[in-house]
């Protein structure tokens, strides 16, 4: 374990010190790409669901990060900007979403369980779906902190680096989410 | 070791969630490869939005001098070159807001040539205010003028002669001197004053 994040520090140093050249900044970037694509893909997979809706936010986030990468100052954790402007694209994404979302969450024949199974990359088990669904019903920033405390692994002092929220103010949002969920998933559980 | 914690937290706080067998991609699935095409595709479109837009890299270098200058300062240079931008303009600014506003000399003579001697005498009565005393006397003819100093200067007289001070000693000095002073002048006296001016009498 210890191996790898001295992999994952080392991997940053050698994009970061590509990147600051014009002549190899390609192929620094190409790098980041080739390193955090996967993770980030299953970062925002969680926040938008589908496939699609997942591809276009990650290419809008690696384009922001081409533009931004010389304003990365280096004071906070690549990867941990790298999420940071993940999650302010899923965020603007959804919201965007939302404006022109006609589905009516009320009626049950045009809820997420069907857009998700509707969705072709989806086959998931009920536990799981029900545990999606009931993300759905969090309010954004709950269920920014629940995907990155809980599928993304990340430590509260990183997701606070990220959010510009204070430990404690996470700690609270994750537990009231966990409940929520637990809640959800127990009253809909067949 | 974020992993355990995470594990015993959930356990705390909801065990039967903690029970559910996470994996963040279960139950999701993907197009075969897409992750050994998507760097292409994204610098493919990397570069048709950078064809697009040769105004924003322009923008982008612009912005890169101003941040290369603002990165030699400090946030104390910053604050003090902010002050002194805004003390500079307001020294700038003020004399010009405080001038009066003036109409073009050409747009008045212009104005004024047209008006008839008539309307001019009947503007300036009904403007008298606005005018100055010389511009007033610039105006008037000196025949006119020594008419109305000759004027002037009787009613100043009769004024002196009227408010010149009394000299009174005793009570019949100040009784003869009193019939002397009009009806008319004692009418506007109150009786307030009249009553000051015999304290100050005695």
């Amino acid at each position: 374990m210890l191996g790898q994040a001295e992999h994952n520090k080392d991997t940053e140093k050698k994009i970061l010190l590509l990147l600051s050249n014009s002549q190899s900044s390609e192929k620094g970037f190409r790098m980041l790409v080739q390193t955090y694509q996967e993770r980030l893909y299953w970062h925002i997979r969680q926040m938008v669901e589908s496939h699609d809706d997942t591809d276009e936010v990650l290419q809008n986030t690696f384009i922001k990060i081409y533009k931004g990468i010389k304003n990365f100052r280096g004071e906070a954790k690549l990867y941990t900007w790298l999420y940071r402007i993940a999650t302010n694209e899923c965020l603007t994404f959804l919201k965007k979403k939302q404006r022109h979302k006609v589905v009516a969450l009320d009626n049950e024949e045009s809820g997420l369980v069907n857009t998700l199974k509707a969705e072709n990359y989806f086959e998931g088990d009920q536990a799981m779906l029900l545990l999606r669904k009931a993300l759905e019903t969090l309010p954004e920033k709950q269920k920014q902190v629940f995907v990155l405390r809980y599928f993304d692994e990340l430590s509260y002092k990183d997701i606070s680096a990220m959010l510009d929220v204070s430990v404690g103010g996470l700690k609270a949002s994750y537990h009231h989410a966990v409940k929520k969920i637990e809640a959800f998933v127990k009253d809909n559980v067949s | 070791m974020n992993k355990k914690e995470i594990e015993e937290e959930l356990k705390d706080i909801s065990p039967f969630l903690a029970n559910i067998k996470k994996d963040k991609k279960e139950g999701f699935s993907m197009p075969a490869n897409y992750f050994d095409r998507f760097e292409d595709r994204l610098m493919h479109r990397i570069e048709t939005e950078s064809a697009l837009e040769p105004k924003a890299i322009q923008e982008n270098d612009n912005k890169s001098v101003w941040s290369f200058f603002r990165g030699l300062l400090t946030a104390k240079m910053q604050y003090a070159m902010g002050i002194s931008m805004v003390v500079l303009v307001m020294l700038i600014a003020l004399p010009l807001i405080n001038q009066e506003p003036t109409l073009p000399s050409a747009t008045s003579s212009g104005l004024l040539a047209q008006l008839s001697q008539e309307e001019a005498k009947n503007y300036v009565a009904e403007h008298v205010d606005d005018f100055s005393t010389e511009d007033l006397t610039a105006t008037v003819e000196q025949e006119r003028l020594n008419e109305l100093q000759a004027t002037v200067t009787v009613v100043v007289e009769e004024e002196i002669i009227e408010t010149e001070p009394i000299e009174v000693g005793t009570s019949e000095q100040l009784d003869e001197a009193l019939e002397k002073i009009d009806e008319a002048v004692l009418d506007d006296l109150s009786e307030e004053m009249l009553e000051e001016d015999l304290d100050d009498l005695f």
